[in-house]
């Protein structure tokens, strides 16, 4: 069935045939619906018995439009049921539509409720971030916030945003260190310098050549400055590391799988930072570099690093394992003077095995583009030698227009000046009276909420800001807050410029990781014992890179967003290809591939991140990917089951498949009400195991069958069916994407008054080739989006 | 065996007939001063001057841990056979198969004027190795090496000759490291640029195959040796599986082994002679890798067992 043109062939007949075949409401639910949804049972937690007919009534409305979009979408009545006739379902199809259609007018002249929601944690720190231009990599002041609650899916819809005791105590304190961090005033930090040559050189084994300090190992022998080990760096700022290194006796005598260590693969030294204060949390490894063989290197590496950070070189890829086992398990089977397993002396494997050699060792920082900083001088320009009452209402002033996202008069600012210009006369002291009134900007309701007050239409900073979030998840810049957007050609050209800036990662990573879950990746981690190479070839994330880029490529290049659905290509590194079995990808770095069909991997049925993700971490869950399925990709979400349903304890004893245990679904009907809808996407999606690898049977004996039945009675084998029939429905698929985006940009759930905007936008699709970008213009132009 | 009837030997039949002109083997000085402890020389710490020996450190090797035998019969037996006295076997002196190889060999037994003189005549025609037995005062054989050095030196040998300067015994009576250990220093300037202390231990056991392989004389087949070439220490090389992991003394009845760190004996001493090197404490038992270290080297130990 394909949606819209029924829809719109539904609207034709309203005018034709109005007056002649109306019929009611209630006499057709009545006959065909209150059986299942009535009084004795409420499948689905569904009940139209009680319906008034009044469509006008909110509430009524949005059940109305449920079963209008049952109706469309054929789901409803089931097979089995009683049908209504042609022209019966036509004629309700079409009233209902009328209808609702007055009932969404009639709404969005009555509503005009502001939308009011809360910045959530990651746009309340690329706000920061942006507000003061601060390199936030390892400065996190939402580190203690709650997570954020999603509601449809998503994190910053603002029902689920709510607001706590917790959290306002966190916002103090967020405020606090945001404030020490962007104030600073005075001269250029100091710069340091600092070398240490071989074994002056901060962790090496001593006594050995003075020339060199060593690692033997991976990753558990760091080196580093022993200057900088107390207190880290002096001062927030860009640092240059260099190193000089060698890989020494890539070969040696030992066997590899003595060393556990792959003497086939180039050396690589990484380097890490981490701060003694913040503890693990900060340690983040922040560059990785080859090693060629018995040649010194030297590698330069430019990177902020805040106060108190300090850094540590590594061999990535060294020997696995302690040093200790090499001298005790490994050594004694090379020699006879050494004792098994007992520790002996170091000096007897120094120099003997494979080696990652550092000559020297510096740093040098910290160096500024500018000094003042830019986030500090936009708000405090050429602060003077005694600053005085008037700059800093002036500074603060300046500072709450941005941290508000609009023009601010002075009589609303009044509370914040006298607080911060009293707490100046108190202590004498302008700095710690600027913090504090930067204090109070940051946590007032301005900052923390994306308020939107007053008319229909949003302002134009509203707008602006409203686009900033949706593409930026984080503030509008000077640029987009001055721009008439109220021009369609200037939106459109803002839109562009938004989606290219870096800024829109935040886009792929919030809204691609939350619409497909790609965030509960590794929330149920496969056992490591039985999946090494999950660990090992760092699959995960390998995995998320794959789906982020699929999504980042169809939003560049604006191409079908059915190739979510099926593509002839995919991104992967030579570990996610081996472990999909695509031979012929040697590197490690991340590339574009073609697919062949027996690769099984075209679009995101295939990739592993989704396939991990809907399984447990031991084998698959065909409940939990078909619900995926449903929920994101035909967007028609099961209803949770029912709560006075126990979940089945299925008896095992005797059944041999997943397909076997699926069917004790059919032998209670409660169950099997959705599971109809539910099981056959999860079984076809069999083939796949527990972390996406291709499998044709379950063990020597039981083959998988991955063939069903839609619950439409469309017949579907494999994944390949599934991708074969939503690209027979492709309005389906971009209803569901067009929602999901309609949702993270609004900040809210959709109400039947989106619908006319939706249904409008799914219709042109064909048209505009389904591309995504131009999707994402569609929503920006709508009125959904500019209106409240 | 008596030593000096061997080496009389070699005195009697010092002329061998030239080898080939493009001859490039090295020439090989042997200085062994009798008695002569490391405390007598300034280069490793000693009270005494010895310029010349230091010189010789500066343009060479120093070895920090080198032993030789607790008594100096001893360790001058176990420099010419290569072999712990121990096993009391018989061996032949290097002296002579480098003289069967083509050297042209000079014994002298506390002849300085002997030694000076063979340099002096010594004609380009086949290398030679001169090995010098030094029983003077303490300070005359510095001023005899430095005359050597000089004579050498003068007549553009420095870059082909390897000179050693070691002593056959160095630390009184006493039955323990201090009493082991002799200077050992080793200038080669086709092998080490010079000016380095080496870690690497060392006991005079390794002289024999060392001359041997600069001489480029495989050992004869049916020879057992205790020791190993120090050439690749010499070069610098980290690579312990080319050097000796542990080093042997005896006297008497008596012996013991020591690695980088720790010493065991016969008479179940066990020190970290690192940390203390006149054996005057125990062993921590919280030291953690001690009973390791403990157990190897008394592995070692009993295989010189009887």
């Amino acid at each position: 069935m394909n949606y819209p043109k029924f829809l719109q062939a539904s609207l034709l007949v309203i005018s034709a045939t109005r007056g002649v075949a109306e019929i009611k409401l209630k006499p057709f639910l009545q006959t065909y619906c209150i059986q299942c949804h009535g009084t004795d049972k409420q499948k689905g937690d569904r009940r139209f018995d009680l319906l008034s007919d009044d469509p006008e009534n909110f509430d009524e409305a949005e059940t109305l439009q449920e079963i209008l979009d049952q109706l469309n979408l054929g789901e409803m009545p089931p097979e089995e049921k009683k049908q209504p006739k042609g022209e019966e379902l036509k004629a309700i199809i079409a009233q209902l539509t009328e209808s609702l259609q007055h009932a969404r007018q009639a709404a969005r002249e009555n509503s005009g409720n502001a939308v009011l929601r809360r910045l959530n944690r990651s746009e309340y720190r690329n706000t920061i971030r942006d507000l003061f231009s601060l390199n936030m990599v390892d400065f996190d002041p939402t580190v203690t916030f709650p997570p954020d609650d999603a509601v449809e899916g998503f994190d910053n819809v603002g029902e689920g945003l709510v607001t706590s005791d917790y959290l306002l105590q966190n916002y103090l304190k967020a405020a606090r260190k945001i404030a020490d961090k962007a104030i600073r005033p005075g001269p250029r930090p100091k710069k340091i310098h600092l070398i240490a040559k071989g074994e002056e050189i901060g962790g090496t084994m001593r006594g050995f050549r003075p020339e060199v300090a060593r690692m033997t190992i991976k990753l558990r022998q760091p080196l580093n400055l022993s200057q900088l080990r107390k207190r880290g760096v002096p001062a927030d700022g860009e640092y240059v590391i260099r190193v000089k290194a060698l890989a020494h006796q890539r070969k040696s005598r030992y066997k590899d799988e003595d060393l556990r260590y792959n003497s086939d693969e180039s050396m690589r030294l990484s380097i890490s930072i981490d701060s003694r204060e913040l503890g693990a949390t900060a340690h983040r490894t922040i560059g990785e570099f080859e090693i060629p063989d018995d040649e010194i290197i030297e590698i330069e590496h430019r990177v902020w690093l805040d106060q108190g950070f300090n850094f540590n070189l590594h061999w990535a890829n060294g020997p696995n394992g302690s040093f200790k086992r090499i001298m005790r398990k490994v050594l004694p089977k090379y020699t006879d003077d050494a004792i098994y397993p007992l520790r002996n002396p170091p000096e007897m494997y120094i120099g003997s095995g494979p080696e990652l050699h550092v000559y020297e060792l510096e740093i040098e920082g910290p160096f500024y583009d500018e000094w003042p900083p830019p986030g500090f001088a936009r708000y405090f320009p050429d602060p003077p030698k005694k600053p005085d009452v008037s700059y800093l209402n002036a500074s603060l002033t300046r500072l709450a227009a941005g941290a508000f996202r609009r023009p601010v008069d002075s009589a609303e600012l009044q509370p914040y000046l006298t607080l911060a210009g009293r707490h100046f006369e108190e202590k004498q002291d302008f700095w710690a009276a600027a913090k504090y009134g930067m204090r109070a900007i940051l946590t007032s309701p301005n900052f923390i909420y994306l308020a939107e007050a007053g008319t229909k239409e949003l302002s134009q900073h509203e707008l602006a800001t409203r686009l900033s979030y949706f593409l930026w998840s984080s503030m509008p810049d000077a640029e987009l807050l001055a721009a008439p957007l109220d021009e369609p050609a200037t939106l459109r050209k803002q839109v562009e410029r938004m989606l290219q800036d870096p800024k829109s990662a935040a886009f792929v990573e919030n809204f691609a990781g939350q619409w497909l879950g790609l965030r509960k990746l590794g929330e149920m981690p496969p056992d490591p014992e039985k999946n090494r190479s999950y660990y090992v070839d760092n699959l995960e994330s390998a995995m998320r890179e794959e789906t982020h880029r699929l999504f980042q490529y169809i939003l560049d290049g604006d191409r079908s967003i059915l190739e979510f659905v099926n593509a002839d290509y995919t991104f992967v590194n030579a570990a996610l290809a081996g472990h999909y079995g695509i031979p012929n990808v040697g590197s490690d770095e991340f590339q574009k591939i073609s697919l062949k069909p027996d690769h099984h991997r075209g679009g995101l049925l295939g990739h592993g991140s989704i396939l991990t993700t809907t399984s447990n971490g031991i084998e698959t869950q065909p409940v939990i990917r078909g619900v995926w399925i449903l929920e994101n990709l035909f967007g028609t979400p099961p209803p949770p089951p029912p709560p006075d349903v126990e979940p089945i304890e299925p008896d095992t004893r005797g059944l041999n498949t997943m397909r076997d245990l699926m069917e004790k679904h059919r032998d209670n009907p409660t169950c099997f009400e959705c599971h109809r809808r539910i099981d056959p996407l999860g079984l076809a999606m069999e083939n796949f195991d527990h972390v996406g690898v291709w499998r044709d049977r379950y063990s020597k004996k039981s083959l998988i069958d991955p063939s069903g039945e839609m619950a439409d009675g469309t017949r579907i084998g494999g994944a390949d069916g599934i991708r074969k029939y939503l690209l027979g429905r492709p309005d389906q698929f971009s209803r569901c994407l067009t929602e999901k985006l309609f949702v993270y940009a609004l900040g809210r759930r959709l109400s039947f008054t989106d619908r006319e905007d939706t249904d409008r936008i799914v219709e042109g699709m064909p048209k505009l080739n389904f591309g995504l970008r131009e999707l994402i213009h569609q929503i920006v132009a709508s009125e959904t989006f500019q209106r409240k | 065996m008596k030593i000096q009837t061997i080496i009389l030997m070699c005195l009697l039949t010092a002329i061998y007939p030239a080898s080939a002109e493009d001859d490039k083997r090295p020439n090989i000085v042997i200085i062994v001063a009798r008695e002569l402890s490391r405390k007598d020389l300034s280069c490793y710490g000693g009270a005494h001057a010895s310029p010349s020996i230091d010189r010789l450190a500066k343009q060479g090797v120093r070895y920090e841990t080198a032993w030789g035998m607790l008594d100096a019969k001893l360790s001058r037996r176990t420099l010419l056979t290569g072999r712990y006295p121990c096993h009391d076997a018989a061996t032949p002196l290097f002296p002579i198969l480098l003289e069967k190889a083509g050297y042209r060999v000079t014994t002298s037994a506390n002849d300085p004027a002997k030694s000076l003189s063979f340099i002096e005549q010594f004609k380009e025609d086949s290398p030679f190795l001169l090995l010098h037995l030094d029983d003077t005062e303490d300070l005359d054989v510095d001023r005899l090496v430095g005359k050597l050095v000089t004579s050498i030196d003068g007549k553009r040998l420095k870059d082909n000759t390897v000179i050693v300067v070691t002593s056959d015994h160095g630390g009184g009576d006493s039955k323990a490291d201090i009493g082991a250990h002799i200077p050992f220093i080793v200038r080669a300037p086709f092998l080490t640029k010079g000016d380095r202390v080496s870690k690497d231990v060392i006991d005079l056991s390794d002289l024999f195959p060392t001359v041997l392989s600069l001489a480029g004389i495989d050992v004869p087949g049916d020879l057992k040796l205790d020791g190993r070439t120090m050439i690749p220490s010499l070069r610098g090389s980290d690579d312990p599986f080319e050097k000796r992991n542990w080093i042997y003394s005896e006297v008497g009845d008596f012996r013991m082994v020591r690695d980088w760190h720790h010493l065991v004996d016969t008479e179940g001493n066990f020190h970290d002679v690192e940390n203390d090197p006149l054996q005057e404490k125990k062993v921590s038992p919280l030291d953690k890798q001690a009973p390791g270290r403990r157990k190897r080297l008394q592995m070692i130990l009993d295989r010189f067992s009887d």
